[in-house]
């Protein structure tokens, strides 16, 4: 307790500035406080030398009231600016690495099965065997997509097929049809010479009567089966 | 001795960085490397090559089937327009034996 020569010297010392109460009351000298072991001389010691630098590590009680609460040791002094960084990191919640053994060792509140070490072996089948499931993922999206272009270009061609059939039927049935007006309209015609005939052949029929009986020609039939031998009727 | 812990906190926190810095690279190239020795990247580039192939011929068939409709259409114009000289040629007929008696 003596022993130190450091700058914070002893309790009772006139250079400290812890002072107990007892300190006041009994004389003590510091010599039979604090004596030095190695055997230092008597230092001067009157109690109320100033010129030690006081130690300010510990808080200390007021120099002048003499009943005071006496601080030994520090309660809990709010540290200093905590670090940013470290607060992010404080807060972060608490979770377990994968190798739970790698935190702390204590030996006999352990499960068997908190890992100490990965088996490198295992982690290259787990990689293997990932790399393995992309390829057969990507292997099949590739197929589906393939025979999804087989089967466009399969329907492009029956469609291709189709329009050129249709194509063909449209200009045969073009022709059928443009046949078909042609066949209307030479009937029109046709309907037209009959209609005009039929006004024709009673005036030809009178004309006839009114000849002299000599000359009267046959009466007027559509069907020609002897050349007709007119004579226009002289009037 | 607070400066001290300031500059020590700092080397800690340099090394961490570094150390939790390479972790993360080696994760990452390990993770580029099991993707690129998958080859799925390759094999579905490809799939999607193909497919915009596609697209074309799938214009041409769009297109063909628009044709495909529009010679519906004519055809219905031709169809009608053979029954009506049907109708007019049994008419005309009719007229004809009426004529001939």
């Amino acid at each position: 307790m003596g022993s130190e020569q450091s700058s914070q010297p002893p309790a009772g010392a006139p250079g400290s500035s812890i002072k107990s109460q007892r300190d006041e009351d009994i004389p003590y000298t510091s010599f039979s406080i604090s004596k030095p072991i190695d055997g230092e001389p008597m230092r001067h010691s009157p109690r109320n030398v100033g010129g030690r630098p006081r130690s300010s590590t510990k808080e200390g009680k007021d120099d002048t009231p003499k009943h005071k609460i006496v601080v030994v040791a520090d309660g809990n002094v709010s540290p200093k600016d905590k670090d940013p960084e470290l607060t992010k990191l404080e807060a972060i919640p608490v979770f377990y690495p994968i190798m739970r053994g790698s935190l702390n060792i204590p030996t006999s509140s352990r499960d068997p099965d908190i890992l100490d070490k990965l088996d490198h072996q295992q982690i290259l089948l787990l990689c293997i065997r990932y790399q393995e499931h992309l390829r057969q993922l990507s292997e099949a999206v590739a197929f589906d997509q393939n025979a999804l272009c087989v089967r466009i270009k399969e329907i492009d061609c029956a469609i291709n097929m189709l329009v050129k059939l249709m194509s063909d039927r449209q200009k045969k049935y073009h022709k059928y049809a443009e046949q078909f007006t042609r066949a209307s309209e030479t009937l029109t015609v046709l309907n037209r010479v009959k209609d005009s005939m039929d006004n024709i052949i009673p005036k030809m029929d009178r004309l006839n009567q009114l000849l002299p009986e000599s000359d009267q020609l046959e009466p007027f039939s559509i069907y020609m089966n002897t050349p007709q031998t007119s004579t226009a009727p002289s009037k | 001795m607070s400066s001290n812990l300031i500059q020590w906190n700092a080397e800690t926190k340099t090394r961490l960085n570094e150390k939790v810095a390479q972790n993360m690279a080696d994760l990452g190239s390990l993770t580029r490397y099991i993707v690129r020795s998958s080859k799925s990247s390759e094999l579905l580039s490809q799939a999607e090559k193909n497919f915009s192939y596609q697209e074309n011929i799938i214009q041409n068939s769009s297109e063909s089937l628009k044709k495909m409709m529009n010679i519906k259409n004519q055809l219905e114009f031709q169809q009608a327009a053979v029954v009506r000289s049907m109708s007019t040629i049994d008419d005309i007929q009719d007229i004809l034996m009426t004529i001939q008696r």
